[in-house]
């Protein structure tokens, strides 16, 4: 191989391996601190332990905040795949006026920084509630209708890529043979869809079980999500607990990944 | 019978009465007037955009017509949904279901009937025969060749004995040599089952060795409709005639039994009562070095400007005096006898009665 092309070809595996570096090192460094048997941070570590894992049963705010997000997240989740279903039919299937603008909507919560999302929704329904004079933020309502709105992106472009993907004379041939509109889009379009519906709810659910600043705004006193605990908790000392908390977190939109990655490929969702 | 019109008669399957369609300001299909006959295999037959397939869904059930009516066994169901209307269709890219196997694909269209489970098995097994593909049953549609796919879409089609079947361009995926084998077998299947078929295709050779008549489309009007021989000897328009394989077409007047081109050319052709239009002449009925016999009445010399070798036929291009291109189609047989070269000079002629005229 000429000199100049090898070069180039060990500089190009160079750079991605520093980059790849640079981006895993922070993930990689938290689950190794949250394994180290001191609690002061120090390099290297004396020993290790599981004693901060254990730590985390004995820390009421922590189970808590895990329930919540994890609840949170289900409900966001549900309630943005229906709403991602049935906005990526329509957008795919029906000739409306103004339909790029309705897809630009749909994704504008990407657009928007998640703080400013958050303040505004915050905003939003305090001069509702003064409107209306009816209690409505804080509420665990709230919380996952912004939950929602934040997750929606997600769900309608990966359901609309999903059913664009497929040929619109199989349910056409499914009516042809019988079937109603309803029952072919059942018994068809539904199930080869099936891995983009399964993909927009894990990506959904991962990105509600994440976010901070939306829930920062809108959580009732005294309740926290995850990202809210970590964050409280480092306000006030860094210690391997906190990292123990990010590992599990790590772990679970891990496995949340993995399982995307069997039942779609992730190389199709992007 | 003006060939464009019909009149209803009670043995016929399917009756299109002025069937019209406009999507925006592109008319697809205008003043469609068809009556299918029952165990008929009739093509509809044109270009793209011609409103053959805008016509067949119309049928089918997936577009409903701006005006008109859709007669399926004397009943309107201009807008009754696919569903309820008894007629199969046959897709272009065939449209199998590609999370079901081949038995769930055919079987699809006995379950939404509710047909009894051991009932569903026997007639799937005897579709699946009639196209030869019993074996493959329990394969999915992505483990299939085209050919396969096309004989399995095909089936399903056929196994809910549906009164028309539809077919929109079914073998126009498959390579030449299978489609070749397909109408065959299409052909033989649909005449054993005595099944009113309408076959919505652009090639016309597909659609003149197939069926029984053939409707002739353009920019969404029936331009002539007959059986393929009457279609193809008297094109009764300039379109169609093209459409069909004649070409030196010459613009120029008509006299009696005389045509003038606008070069000077004069034809003997048959009488029309026409003043003005185009001649047309095909190129298998110039004859080089002709007889020396009166029938060969229209007689020219010309110069050799281009061969163009196809196997079994050439085409000679050739310039006639009056400056008039014209292609005359010769057997391999002849040629292989003669030698024409490029720059020869030939005498050729023609008859009075093979000379097509379509006047303005």
């Amino acid at each position: 191989m000429r000199f100049g092309l090898r070069v180039s070809r060990y500089f190009s595996y160079g750079a991605v391996t520093a980059i790849l570096g640079f981006v895993l090192a922070p993930v990689v460094l938290v689950v190794w601190i949250s394994f180290f048997s001191q609690q002061l941070i120090l390099f290297p570590p004396k020993g290790y332990s599981l004693a901060w894992y254990q730590n985390i049963l004995n820390q009421k705010n922590f189970i808590n905040a895990f329930i919540l997000s994890f609840q949170v997240a289900l409900a966001a989740t549900a309630i943005s795949m229906i709403i991602g279903l049935l906005a990526s039919i329509g957008l795919t299937r029906f000739r409306l006026p103004g339909k790029s603008t309705l897809q630009n909507l749909f994704l504008s919560p990407l657009v928007v920084p998640v703080i400013i999302t958050g303040m505004a929704m915050y905003i939003f329904f305090i001069r509702l509630q003064r409107m209306m004079g009816i209690e409505l933020v804080p509420s665990f309502m709230v919380l996952v209708l912004a939950h929602v709105i934040i997750t929606i992106p997600w769900t309608v472009r990966l359901i609309t890529a999903g059913l664009i993907g497929i040929n619109a004379e199989l349910e056409e041939a499914a009516m042809d043979l019988g079937a109603s509109k309803w029952r072919a889009f059942w018994r068809i379009t539904l199930p080869i869809i099936r891995p983009s519906i399964v993909a927009a709810g894990i990506f959904a659910f991962i990105f509600s079980f994440g976010n901070l600043e939306v829930s920062l705004m809108l959580v009732e006193p005294g309740e926290s999500t995850i990202p809210i605990e970590i964050l409280n908790y480092v306000f006030w000392k860094v210690d391997p607990t906190i990292a123990a908390v990010a590992t599990v977190k790590i772990v679970i939109t891990g496995i949340l990944m993995l399982i995307a990655d069997r039942v779609v490929g992730l190389s199709n969702v992007f | 019978m003006d060939s464009r019109r019909q009149i209803k008669v009670m043995s016929d399957k399917v009756v299109l009465e002025g069937l019209s369609k406009r999507f925006g300001r592109v008319i697809a299909a205008e003043d469609i007037h068809l009556n299918v006959k029952k165990s008929e295999l009739i093509s509809l037959l044109g270009p793209s955009g011609c409103g053959k397939t805008t016509t067949l869904r119309m049928i089918a059930g997936f577009i409903m017509p701006d005006e008109g009516r859709v007669l399926i066994e004397g009943e309107d169901v201009t807008y009754t949904t696919p569903d309820k209307r008894d007629t199969a269709m046959v897709f272009q890219s065939y449209a199998l279901f590609p999370h079901m196997t081949v038995f769930d694909n055919v079987a699809f269209g006995l379950r939404m009937r509710r047909v009894s489970k051991s009932d569903i098995v026997e007639r799937v097994k005897k579709a699946l025969t009639l196209v030869r593909l019993e074996s493959v049953s329990e394969r999915y549609p992505g483990q299939l060749s085209g050919g396969q796919r096309q004989r399995v879409a095909l089936s399903r089609a056929l196994v809910v004995n549906p009164s028309v079947l539809l077919l929109d361009e079914p073998l126009s995926n498959l390579d030449a040599k299978l489609r070749q084998e397909m109408q065959v077998e299409l052909r033989q299947l649909q005449r054993e089952l005595n099944l009113t078929s309408i076959y919505v295709t652009h090639d016309q050779e597909e659609a003149f060795s197939l069926s029984d008549r053939v409707v002739v489309l353009n920019e969404g009007r029936i331009q002539q409709i007959g059986p393929p021989k009457e279609v193809f000897e008297c094109p009764n328009s300039y379109f169609v005639a093209d459409f069909v394989g004649v070409r030196n077409f010459m613009d120029g007047t008509f006299e009696a039994d005389t045509f003038t081109s606008r070069s000077g050319l004069k034809v003997h052709c048959r009488g029309t009562s026409a003043s003005a239009g185009k001649l047309g002449l095909r190129p298998s009925k110039i004859v080089i070095d002709p007889p020396d016999d009166v029938r060969y009445i229209n007689q020219f010399h010309g110069t050799v400007e281009f061969l163009k070798y196809a196997g079994n036929t050439t085409e000679v291009l050739a310039r006639l005096r009056h400056g008039d291109r014209i292609v005359i189609e010769v057997s391999a047989g002849w040629l292989s006898d003669r030698s024409v070269q490029v720059g020869d000079d030939i005498a050729l002629g023609w008859r009075r009665e093979d000379t097509l005229a379509f006047p303005e």
